[in-house]
């Protein structure tokens, strides 16, 4: 989704967050809102990267915890986590990240492909990466990290 | 209006497209009625001109000689409905300039149209506001100010009636589309020549709008095939020692998180030697397979596509196109067609459909620090049994239930929660059950009953074992609501 905003426009709105040391960022477009962590309700028998879901005004949406899903290690959430809800074509989604930085506008040719070694994450979930002033982030390619989580347990009736 | 107008002066027999595709504003720059009526045409033309949208009016008179036989099914249908009404035949052709006017005022004296994403929004919103309406009334006891007490009391009667109405707003009774039904009946009947009484049970079942608008076309090819296969002409029903006149029953019930609509027919029942021959003909099963099935699963044979096993076509059914689309019109909308069959006493085909949206009533538990909700329609009861109560059945944790074994599930063993409480002497179990089987589902605690509003997970967690949904909490808290049926083998 970043590419085809970037095509349009010579700059775009990112909002940057926080994972670890790192910085990341995604379209503004795709971000519903951000919001400060409420009481999430745990959903038994999915991947540990779900949290769970939280009453967004009235809607049951998932919680997927980033650093989890990256594989990072898993960290108690404070006052500073803040819940990104972004929204897709099928559903919407809360990711947790350890802070919610900036909202920025980016020039679209800073974003590079990603160099090949990107440390720790798997890198298809990377759509690139961009540097801008001394900062470097880490574009994610949301429709990659957040696949629907289809039936984990084979135990049907 | 143009409706209102025909109505006045006859009877509109039939409309292309339907009075339900008017209604929705589902056409071009024409539609056709075609209406018995004594008036005159020009007078009825003048009628009809009358409303501003119609741009011209085509009156064709049709008597029952004139009318070409057998041109399509629906036309033939026609035909005999006005010869047993010797009364002049009209078909009027109006073509409204702006027809979705034209509906919108026919229908703007009693209802409105409202998308239905506005009223999940209105919804969505409320309960925020219900919430609130929460945090006031603890605020309230705090204070005790007699002011600020009532008035809460009062927002709290106001907004409890405004959520019954909102919750009902998206529910209407399946009468809408079983209305039309009796009328159908009687002309296939006389079509057929079959003496046919329908009976009409639980129209006033509520279902959501969506499954309302997909479930007619359905409905009207079940009926279809009950009549024309199902029911026996008088002469063979006679010889069988039925009466006469067959009966068909159309049923509505809701049960559990679905609504049951079952057709019922004292006809033939289905002939499964000729079902497994013919689908045998056609490939649709080998013969190794056909060996292993079982009645029911030869019965809903029938509803894979091209098959038919009427021995001629007539205009009614037997193209062996319909069942096989009721089927997978069904299956669209996350329902099951199973159908029960006895050879020369009838067939039932059970149509079973969730509710996409529905008020349910729940039984609220304790596990561990969350809130679960366990449909009141599987409960059969609930039990507090002592520890030592328990057996052991072939590694299978049992009680004894009035007399029978009700295998036991720990809820928080299936949901991988920690601290099952085996110790306590005391357990809570939930006893419940899918169909005649039973379980009793062991449980911390238990909260009380209450009605909840069904909400999906979304889409981005697809069917989670053993959750249906979830639902949102006075307290703005998530509950999720268990699936009975997958823990049930």
């Amino acid at each position: 989704m970043a590419e085809t905003a970037s095509e349009i426009s010579k700059e775009m709105k990112v909002i940057v967050f926080q994972l670890m040391d790192k910085e990341y960022a995604v379209g503004v477009d795709v971000v519903e809102s951000i919001e400060k962590l409420i009481s999430i309700t745990r959903v038994p028998k999915t991947p540990s990267y779900i949290k769970g879901v939280i009453n967004l005004r009235g809607v049951v949406t998932p919680i997927v915890d980033l650093r989890e899903r990256f594989g990072m290690e898993v960290k108690p959430l404070d006052d500073s986590s803040r819940i990104i809800i972004v929204s897709l074509e099928e559903f919407e989604v809360g990711l947790i990240v350890d802070a919610a930085n900036d909202v920025i506008d980016i020039p679209v040719d800073s974003i590079e492909p990603q160099p090949e070694v990107v440390g720790s994450i798997e890198s298809e979930f990377i759509s690139g990466v961009a540097k801008v002033s001394k900062r470097l982030l880490v574009m994610l390619n949301l429709e990659k990290v957040l696949q629907p989580v289809k039936r984990v347990t084979t135990d049907e009736i | 209006m143009v409706f209102e107008i025909l109505e006045k002066s006859g009877e509109i027999v039939k409309s292309k497209p339907s009075v339900e595709q008017l209604e929705n504003e589902d056409f071009d720059e024409v539609f056709t009625v075609v209406l018995i009526t004594k008036e005159e045409a020009s007078s009825l033309e003048a009628k009809v001109m009358k409303v501003s949208e119609v741009d011209r009016v085509d009156i064709h008179p049709v008597t029952g000689v004139s009318l070409p036989k057998g041109q399509s099914p629906s036309e033939s249908m026609d035909d005999s409905a006005v010869s047993a009404a010797p009364k002049e035949n009209r078909k009027a052709e109006a073509a409204p300039q702006k027809g979705r006017r034209a509906v919108n005022a026919h229908n703007a004296n009693k209802t409105i149209r409202v998308n239905i994403d506005r009223l999940d929004i209105l919804m969505n919103l409320f309960e925020e506001l219900v919430i609130d309406r929460g945090r006031l009334q603890s605020i309230a006891s705090e204070l005790h100010n007699p002011d600020l007490n009532e008035t809460v009391e009062r927002m709290t009667r106001v907004s409890g009636d405004l959520q019954n109405i909102i919750l009902n707003m998206r529910m209407i009774p399946v009468e809408t589309v079983f209305n039309r039904f009796p009328k159908m009946v009687r002309q296939l009947a006389r079509d057929l020549d079959k003496k046919i009484n329908l009976e009409i049970i639980g129209a006033e079942t509520e279902l959501d709008r969506t499954v309302i608008d997909e479930i007619g076309d359905p409905l009207v090819h079940l009926i279809r095939n009950a009549l024309d296969h199902g029911i026996e002409s008088p002469a063979e029903r006679l010889a069988k020692g039925k009466p006469e006149e067959g009966t068909v029953t159309l049923r509505a019930y809701h049960s559990g998180n679905h609504v049951f609509i079952e057709l019922e027919d004292d006809g033939a029942g289905i002939d499964k030697d000729r079902v497994l021959q013919k689908a045998l003909e056609r490939g649709v099963v080998t013969e190794e397979m056909a060996a292993t099935l079982t009645d029911r699963q030869i019965a809903e044979l029938i509803l894979s596509s091209g098959f038919s096993t009427a021995e001629k076509i007539t205009d009614v059914s037997g193209r062996g196109v319909g069942l096989d689309v009721v089927k997978s019109t069904i299956e669209s909308l996350g329902g099951y067609i199973t159908i029960d069959s006895k050879e020369g006493q009838g067939s039932l085909f059970q149509v079973q459909l969730p509710l996409t949206l529905s008020i349910i009533s729940v039984m609220l538990v304790n596990l561990d620090k969350d809130i679960y909700a366990i449909p009141l329609s599987s409960i059969i009861e609930t039990a507090i049994i002592q520890t030592s109560d328990i057996l052991n059945a072939h590694n299978q944790k049992v009680i004894d239930f009035r007399g029978s074994i009700v295998p036991l599930v720990n809820l928080k063993d299936i949901f991988e929660m920690e601290g099952a409480k085996e110790e306590e002497e005391l357990q809570s179990v939930v006893i419940v059950r899918k169909g005649d089987r039973m379980a009793g589902l062991i449980v911390d605690s238990f909260i009380g009953q209450q009605e909840i509003v069904l909400k999906s997970l979304g889409n981005y967690l697809q069917s989670v074992f053993a959750i249906s949904g979830a639902t949102i909490l006075g307290n703005g808290q998530v509950a999720l609501i268990v699936d009975c049926n997958a823990l049930i083998k």
